[in-house]
Protein backbone atom coordinates (compact mmCIF):
# COMPACT_ATOMS: atom_id res chain seq x y z
CA UNK A 1 0.00 0.00 0.00
CA UNK A 2 1.43 3.26 -0.85
CA UNK A 3 1.76 5.54 1.79
CA UNK A 4 -0.66 8.64 1.49
CA UNK A 5 0.92 11.92 1.51
CA UNK A 6 -0.08 15.07 2.27
CA UNK A 7 2.58 17.78 1.48
CA UNK A 8 4.78 18.40 -1.36
CA UNK A 9 7.47 18.45 1.58
CA UNK A 10 6.63 14.88 3.07
CA UNK A 11 6.63 13.25 -0.43
CA UNK A 12 10.40 15.31 -1.23
CA UNK A 13 11.15 14.10 2.42
CA UNK A 14 10.61 10.46 1.84
CA UNK A 15 12.07 10.47 -1.71
CA UNK A 16 14.92 12.24 -1.18
CA UNK A 17 15.36 10.34 1.78
CA UNK A 18 15.58 6.67 -0.14
CA UNK A 19 17.67 8.61 -2.97
CA UNK A 20 20.58 9.85 -0.49
CA UNK A 21 20.65 6.08 1.30
CA UNK A 22 20.36 4.63 -2.63
CA UNK A 23 23.97 7.40 -3.45
CA UNK A 24 25.16 5.91 -0.24
CA UNK A 25 25.00 2.41 -1.13
CA UNK A 26 26.69 3.45 -4.68
CA UNK A 27 29.55 4.78 -2.84
CA UNK A 28 30.05 1.89 -0.75
CA UNK A 29 28.82 -0.74 -4.36
CA UNK A 30 30.79 1.16 -7.06
CA UNK A 31 34.13 1.24 -5.36
CA UNK A 32 34.18 -2.34 -4.40
CA UNK A 33 33.43 -3.35 -7.75
CA UNK A 34 35.83 -0.94 -9.01
CA UNK A 35 37.93 -3.28 -6.91
CA UNK A 36 36.60 -6.68 -8.35
CA UNK A 37 37.10 -5.08 -12.16
CA UNK A 38 40.85 -4.53 -11.66
CA UNK A 39 41.60 -7.01 -8.78
CA UNK A 40 43.58 -8.95 -11.38
CA UNK A 41 45.81 -5.75 -12.86
CA UNK A 42 49.50 -5.69 -12.61
CA UNK A 43 50.31 -3.55 -10.19
CA UNK A 44 52.11 -0.49 -11.39
CA UNK A 45 55.51 0.41 -10.13
CA UNK A 46 55.50 3.78 -8.49
CA UNK A 47 59.06 3.63 -7.20
CA UNK B 1 11.95 15.41 -22.11
CA UNK B 2 8.50 16.74 -23.17
CA UNK B 3 6.73 13.40 -22.90
CA UNK B 4 7.08 12.83 -19.32
CA UNK B 5 2.41 12.04 -19.44
CA UNK B 6 3.05 9.45 -22.53
CA UNK B 7 6.41 7.60 -22.01
CA UNK B 8 5.77 5.25 -18.99
CA UNK B 9 7.01 6.01 -15.40
CA UNK B 10 9.78 3.36 -15.13
CA UNK B 11 11.51 5.16 -18.30
CA UNK B 12 10.37 8.79 -17.72
CA UNK B 13 12.82 10.61 -15.70
CA UNK B 14 13.68 14.26 -15.40
CA UNK B 15 17.33 12.28 -15.72
CA UNK B 16 16.68 11.12 -19.35
CA UNK B 17 18.88 13.13 -20.99
CA UNK B 18 21.62 11.77 -18.61
CA UNK B 19 20.55 8.29 -19.34
CA UNK B 20 21.26 8.47 -22.87
CA UNK B 21 24.80 10.73 -22.30
CA UNK B 22 25.68 7.66 -20.16
CA UNK B 23 24.22 5.00 -22.35
CA UNK B 24 25.30 6.12 -25.61
CA UNK B 25 29.15 6.35 -24.12
CA UNK B 26 28.45 2.38 -23.15
CA UNK B 27 26.80 1.80 -26.82
CA UNK B 28 30.00 3.88 -28.24
CA UNK B 29 32.81 1.28 -26.30
CA UNK B 30 30.76 -1.64 -26.54
CA UNK B 31 30.37 -1.10 -30.42
CA UNK B 32 33.92 -0.46 -31.13
CA UNK B 33 34.59 -3.74 -29.30
CA UNK B 34 31.76 -5.52 -31.47
CA UNK B 35 33.25 -4.08 -34.63
CA UNK B 36 36.61 -5.88 -33.87
CA UNK B 37 34.81 -8.79 -33.82
CA UNK B 38 33.24 -8.78 -37.12
CA UNK B 39 35.80 -7.17 -38.57
CA UNK B 40 37.94 -10.31 -37.26
CA UNK B 41 35.68 -12.77 -38.83
CA UNK B 42 35.09 -11.20 -41.97
CA UNK B 43 38.26 -9.37 -42.92
CA UNK B 44 40.97 -11.31 -40.84
CA UNK B 45 43.30 -11.35 -43.93
CA UNK B 46 43.23 -7.59 -44.03
CA UNK B 47 44.54 -7.09 -40.06
CA UNK B 48 48.12 -7.39 -39.43
CA UNK B 49 49.85 -8.06 -35.78
CA UNK B 50 50.25 -5.02 -34.64
CA UNK B 51 46.35 -4.33 -35.21
CA UNK B 52 45.17 -7.45 -33.15
CA UNK B 53 47.60 -6.61 -30.47
CA UNK B 54 46.29 -2.79 -30.33
CA UNK B 55 42.79 -4.16 -30.74
CA UNK B 56 42.61 -6.43 -27.60
CA UNK B 57 44.25 -3.93 -25.52
CA UNK B 58 41.39 -1.65 -26.93
CA UNK B 59 38.83 -4.29 -26.51
CA UNK B 60 40.36 -4.69 -22.55
CA UNK B 61 40.54 -1.10 -22.13
CA UNK B 62 37.02 -0.32 -23.44
CA UNK B 63 35.64 -3.72 -21.63
CA UNK B 64 36.97 -2.31 -18.36
CA UNK B 65 35.22 1.29 -18.99
CA UNK B 66 32.38 0.16 -20.15
CA UNK B 67 31.39 -2.63 -17.08
CA UNK B 68 32.00 0.59 -14.50
CA UNK B 69 29.76 2.48 -16.63
CA UNK B 70 27.36 0.19 -16.82
CA UNK B 71 27.11 -0.14 -13.09
CA UNK B 72 27.68 3.69 -12.29
CA UNK B 73 24.13 3.73 -15.11
CA UNK B 74 22.42 1.19 -12.99
CA UNK B 75 22.84 3.13 -9.98
CA UNK B 76 21.76 6.49 -11.47
CA UNK B 77 18.30 4.44 -12.70
CA UNK B 78 17.62 3.19 -9.32
CA UNK B 79 18.27 6.94 -7.70
CA UNK B 80 15.93 8.07 -10.52
CA UNK B 81 13.12 5.44 -9.67
CA UNK B 82 13.74 6.68 -6.21
CA UNK B 83 13.58 10.34 -6.63
CA UNK B 84 9.97 9.70 -8.34
CA UNK B 85 8.89 7.32 -6.54
CA UNK B 86 8.11 4.76 -8.77
CA UNK B 87 8.75 1.47 -6.74
CA UNK B 88 4.85 0.61 -7.59
CA UNK B 89 5.62 0.11 -10.81
CA UNK B 90 7.46 -2.63 -10.24
CA UNK B 91 5.47 -5.04 -9.49
CA UNK B 92 3.54 -5.09 -12.52
CA UNK B 93 4.19 -6.50 -15.91
CA UNK B 94 5.80 -3.49 -17.15
CA UNK B 95 8.03 -3.68 -13.84
CA UNK B 96 9.17 -7.16 -15.37
CA UNK B 97 10.26 -5.38 -18.82
CA UNK B 98 11.79 -2.72 -17.50
CA UNK B 99 13.55 -5.43 -14.80
CA UNK B 100 14.46 -7.76 -17.47
CA UNK B 101 16.08 -4.55 -19.66
CA UNK B 102 18.20 -3.39 -16.27
CA UNK B 103 19.38 -7.03 -15.32
CA UNK B 104 19.29 -8.82 -18.07
CA UNK B 105 21.11 -6.23 -20.20
CA UNK B 106 22.88 -3.91 -17.87
CA UNK B 107 23.79 -5.66 -14.74
CA UNK B 108 24.82 -9.05 -16.09
CA UNK B 109 26.73 -7.70 -19.45
CA UNK B 110 28.34 -5.27 -16.88
CA UNK B 111 29.52 -8.64 -14.88
CA UNK B 112 30.58 -10.25 -17.42
CA UNK B 113 32.73 -7.14 -19.04
CA UNK B 114 34.97 -7.57 -15.70
CA UNK B 115 34.90 -11.09 -15.43
CA UNK B 116 36.57 -11.02 -18.94
CA UNK B 117 38.68 -8.12 -18.34
CA UNK B 118 40.03 -10.12 -14.83
CA UNK B 119 40.21 -12.86 -17.08
CA UNK B 120 41.52 -11.31 -20.09
CA UNK B 121 38.94 -12.98 -21.84
CA UNK B 122 38.84 -11.59 -24.94
CA UNK B 123 36.27 -13.47 -27.18
CA UNK B 124 33.69 -13.48 -23.00
CA UNK B 125 34.35 -9.23 -24.00
CA UNK B 126 33.44 -9.50 -27.24
CA UNK B 127 30.57 -11.23 -26.69
CA UNK B 128 29.51 -9.35 -24.07
CA UNK B 129 29.69 -6.36 -26.41
CA UNK B 130 27.45 -7.57 -28.85
CA UNK B 131 24.87 -8.00 -25.98
CA UNK B 132 25.64 -4.77 -24.29
CA UNK B 133 24.33 -3.32 -28.25
CA UNK B 134 21.89 -5.15 -28.14
CA UNK B 135 20.74 -3.93 -24.55
CA UNK B 136 20.96 -0.65 -25.81
CA UNK B 137 18.69 -0.84 -29.43
CA UNK B 138 16.20 -2.59 -27.06
CA UNK B 139 16.58 0.67 -24.31
CA UNK B 140 15.75 2.63 -27.35
CA UNK B 141 12.89 0.89 -28.82
CA UNK B 142 11.14 0.55 -25.50
CA UNK B 143 11.82 4.31 -24.99
CA UNK B 144 10.27 5.38 -28.66
CA UNK B 145 7.61 2.51 -29.28
CA UNK B 146 6.74 -0.33 -26.92
CA UNK B 147 6.56 2.08 -23.30
CA UNK B 148 5.67 5.26 -25.37
CA UNK B 149 1.92 5.83 -25.05
CA UNK B 150 1.91 2.98 -22.86
CA UNK B 151 -1.43 4.10 -22.11
CA UNK B 152 -3.04 3.19 -25.25
CA UNK B 153 -4.84 0.36 -27.17
CA UNK B 154 -2.39 -1.45 -29.53
CA UNK B 155 -4.00 0.00 -32.13
CA UNK B 156 -3.84 3.60 -31.56
CA UNK B 157 -0.15 3.59 -31.21
CA UNK B 158 2.94 4.31 -33.51
CA UNK B 159 4.49 1.44 -35.07
CA UNK B 160 6.90 2.06 -38.12
CA UNK B 161 5.62 1.19 -41.63
CA UNK B 162 7.41 -1.25 -43.64
CA UNK B 163 8.78 2.11 -45.46
CA UNK B 164 10.58 3.21 -42.58
CA UNK B 165 12.06 0.13 -41.78
CA UNK B 166 13.63 -0.44 -44.78
CA UNK B 167 15.07 3.06 -44.98
CA UNK B 168 16.60 2.03 -41.95
CA UNK B 169 17.74 -1.29 -42.98
CA UNK B 170 19.29 0.61 -45.95
CA UNK B 171 20.89 3.11 -44.06
CA UNK B 172 22.81 0.54 -42.02
CA UNK B 173 23.88 -1.51 -45.37
CA UNK B 174 25.09 1.45 -46.75
CA UNK B 175 27.40 2.11 -43.61
CA UNK B 176 28.28 -1.54 -43.80
CA UNK B 177 29.03 -1.29 -47.38
CA UNK B 178 31.12 2.02 -47.09
CA UNK B 179 33.26 0.85 -44.04
CA UNK B 180 33.89 -2.50 -45.80
CA UNK B 181 34.79 -0.32 -49.33
CA UNK B 182 37.23 1.76 -47.77
CA UNK B 183 38.68 -1.05 -45.24
CA UNK B 184 39.25 -3.41 -48.33
CA UNK B 185 41.02 -1.06 -50.34
CA UNK B 186 43.13 1.37 -47.46
CA UNK B 187 45.68 0.98 -44.99
CA UNK B 188 42.92 0.80 -42.16
CA UNK B 189 43.21 -2.39 -40.49
CA UNK B 190 47.23 -2.58 -41.51
CA UNK B 191 50.18 -0.30 -42.36
CA UNK B 192 50.53 0.55 -45.41
CA UNK B 193 53.80 -1.81 -46.91
CA UNK B 194 54.91 2.08 -48.43
CA UNK B 195 54.93 3.59 -45.27
CA UNK B 196 55.83 1.17 -42.14
CA UNK B 197 56.92 4.09 -39.87
CA UNK B 198 54.35 6.87 -40.79
CA UNK B 199 51.92 6.92 -38.08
Amino acid sequence: MEPDYNTLQKFMTHTKGIAYLLIAVALVALPLFWRFLTGRDNKKQTF
Amino acid sequence: MIVPSKLHPLWYSGYLPVYFFISSIIAGMAMVIFEHMIVERFLHDKIDEEHQIESNNVALGFGKAASFLMAGYLMIQLIGIAIDNDWKYLGTWWGLWYLLEMVGFVALPAFFFAVGVRERNIKLIQWTSFWTVFGIVLNRFNISLVAFNWQLPLNQRYFPSWMEIMTTIFIITIGVVIFKFIAMRMPILHVHPDYPDDH
